[in-house]
């Protein structure tokens, strides 16, 4: 039933101590949040723990999410790049373990070398994201793979629109050179 | 969509662990809550169906103090006030 109950009603619930409300909270926007720790920090270990921070968080700051000033998503991915940089910025990423690569490449198509050129294609790519500095992989993450607009991942970094522009095009610059991929 | 976010798009991440959404709100809820009371106290001047039952309640109180009140200042004063002895203590 709380499926249809939107974030500000599940967040007003969880600021009252009501733990499943909380729970589809973390439930809904757990996958979602988990990528973006995922593609910023490099491996599981770490996004799982940003998470659980992020996420820690916003549990125990509930009442203060005001949600007039903010979508919920948005503030939660404050929270969540916050704890992102505050994690690579205290510990050395670790490198990505074998699980991942197993994990990610498990679901693909069964043809062998389908999967070698999948597995290569995205070790590219992960590579030529993890050569970006910590706030360029930022916007990026945001922007490129989860769909945010420049104005909602300015919110969410806590940066002006023109300033996520300004790393947005030079992440893009540099993707597309590591990539070889061609001007579109 | 482009070439370049076709090529992203071919990095795909794993998904979260299974039970970790059980394990993270579990986590989380072992810390406590601040605040809390100020979301309600806003909620309650904000909102004036939340907690209409304690809003009644406590209007109804107002009302039975205010009448309580009104009813025993009406009411004659027992002695009459010696002016006298008023005069004495505040010394004129």
């Amino acid at each position: 039933m709380r499926d249809t109950v939107g974030d500000a009603q599940l967040m007003r619930l969880t600021a009252e101590g009501d733990a499943a409300a909380f729970r589809q909270l973390v439930a809904r926007h757990l996958p979602r949040a988990h990528a973006v720790a995922y593609r910023v920090l490099l491996n599981r270990e770490d996004a799982e723990d940003a998470v659980q921070a992020a996420f820690t968080k916003v549990w125990a700051n509930a009442g203060r999410y005001e949600p007039d000033r903010s979508a919920f998503s948005t503030w939660l991915y404050t929270i969540v790049t916050r704890a992102c940089l505050d994690r690579a910025r205290r510990f050395k990423p670790k490198t990505q373990s074998i699980d991942d690569w197993a994990e990610a490449l498990s679901d693909g198509d069964p043809d062998a070398e389908t999967q070698l050129s999948q597995r290569q294609a995205a070790g590219a790519v992960r590579a030529a994201v993890a050569q970006l500095p910590l706030n360029q992989r930022m916007a990026v993450a945001l922007c490129y793979f989860e769909g945010f607009s420049n104005a909602e991942a300015a919110q969410s970094l806590n940066m002006s629109v023109k300033a996520v522009e300004s790393l947005l095009v030079r992440a893009r610059r540099q993707l597309k050179t590591v990539l070889g991929v061609k001007d579109d | 969509m482009t070439e370049f976010e076709r090529t992203l798009q071919q990095w795909k991440t794993p998904q979260p662990a299974t039970g970790l959404s059980d394990r993270i709100a579990r986590e989380a809820m072992r810390q406590s809550q601040g605040f809390a009371w100020r979301e309600v106290a806003q909620r309650s001047l904000t909102e004036w169906r939340y907690g209409l039952v304690y809003k009644a309640a406590a209007l109804a109180a107002c009302v039975v103090i205010g009448v309580g009140v009104s009813v025993s200042l009406n009411q004659p004063a027992v002695q009459e006030a010696d002016l006298d002895e008023l005069a004495f203590i505040v010394g004129i």
